[in-house]
């Protein structure tokens, strides 16, 4: 639910980046965090991790991220991810309020490919209970860790994720490398000006 | 229902109604939070405080406060309060969409925020339901150059 504020000339917009237990959801925001171009350093917000000792995501990473006026509104993005493990799935829903866009983060290990297809359905069931849909929100997929060993190729992840009445964009990227990172990030948000366009 | 758009009206009050509460609460910092974690709004000693960061953590730690209570059963939840050692946090629900934050020293007693605030909270509910009336004006954007959001982002 994007917030339009006419007296400070300000769009604001949430991302939220989704998938399954160490697809590289965090590793996106560290990697946009840390190689983004803005010009001053009041455009890029510190970023929050709430995370167990163990390094794991255990409610949100978030980092708010301002880009270019465009048509004198200034446009802010806020950035978050959801914790990955499903026993977290209640702050998963408490992330997704008030979603504008989503990435979702998909392994592309063959060994995680059940966990994709699950964490999926998780996710447009955690949108259902917010009263949301897949059909009004945009979104993509990033198959991440193109680097590793044992993946499965892009035709059968397109397959298993892509498959719907609305074929969404899709990414291949190594968030680790910062490779196919930024090309995800600039969609979504194209993807979500355009919604604005458009209405 | 969304939140609604908001105009100069909107916020003049806002900070008419935030400064009064400042005044008499004697809180450090007060600010008007959308649930989602966006920050409306703010009045008071913000100086070294991130409050970017503290609307969104202060948000979503009243959803998932709230998520909490409604497991138990629990449907009458409308604060959620921090008792800190320096500074205590109040987070009072302002209406579906909205929560205001106090920060305020330990020399303060939540009871008096709590006193203060309510007709703070009416106040704000009220002019978000005149907002709410006033409806919603699309965005012009319609002449702008689509090239200017291909690459948003770049890396540096």
């Amino acid at each position: 639910m994007a917030i339009i504020n006419r007296a400070t000339k300000e769009l604001q917009l949430k991302i939220v980046y989704y998938g399954p237990a160490k697809s590289g959801k965090t590793t996106n925001l560290e990697q946009v965090h840390a190689n983004v171009q803005v010009p001053d350093s009041a455009a890029k917000g510190k970023m929050t991790s709430l995370a167990t000792s163990s390094d794991r995501t255990l409610f949100f990473d978030f980092f708010p991220l301002e880009a270019t006026t465009i048509k004198g509104f200034k446009t802010k993005f806020s950035l978050f991810t959801v914790p990955g493990q499903v026993i977290y799935n209640a702050t998963r829903q408490i992330v997704l309020r008030g979603v504008d866009g989503i990435v979702f983060v998909a392994d592309s290990q063959y060994e995680k490919m059940g966990e994709n297809i699950e964490t999926f359905q998780h996710m447009q069931d955690n949108l259902k209970s917010l009263n949301l849909s897949l059909e009004d929100i945009p979104y993509v997929i990033q198959y991440n860790k193109r680097d590793m060993a044992e993946i499965a190729p892009v035709e059968y992840l397109e397959y298993v994720l892509n498959n719907r009445e609305v074929h969404v964009p899709f990414f291949e990227a190594s968030a680790s490398k910062c490779e196919g990172v930024f090309e995800t990030l600039n969609m979504i948000t194209k993807l979500l000006i355009h919604k604005y366009l458009n209405k | 229902m969304a939140f609604p758009q908001l105009i100069a009206e909107d916020l003049q009050f806002f900070d008419k109604v935030l400064a009064d509460l400042v005044k008499k609460s004697e809180a450090m910092l007060t600010m008007i939070v959308e649930k989602a974690g966006y920050l409306i709004h703010q009045y008071g000693n913000a100086a070294s405080l991130d409050t970017t960061t503290l609307a969104t953590l202060g948000s979503n730690a009243y959803n998932a406060t709230h998520f909490m209570a409604q497991l138990v059963n629990e449907h009458n939840f409308a604060s959620m309060y921090q008792q800190g050692e320096t500074y205590s946090t109040l987070i009072l629900n302002i209406d579906e969409n909205c929560i205001l934050v106090l920060i305020f020293g330990t020399d303060q007693t939540v009871g008096s925020m709590k006193y203060y605030a309510a007709p703070a909270v009416r106040n704000i509910c009220q002019q978000l339901k005149v907002a709410s009336a006033r409806g919603e004006t699309a965005l012009d954007l319609s002449d702008m150059d689509a090239t200017d959001i291909q690459s948003l982002f770049r890396r540096s």
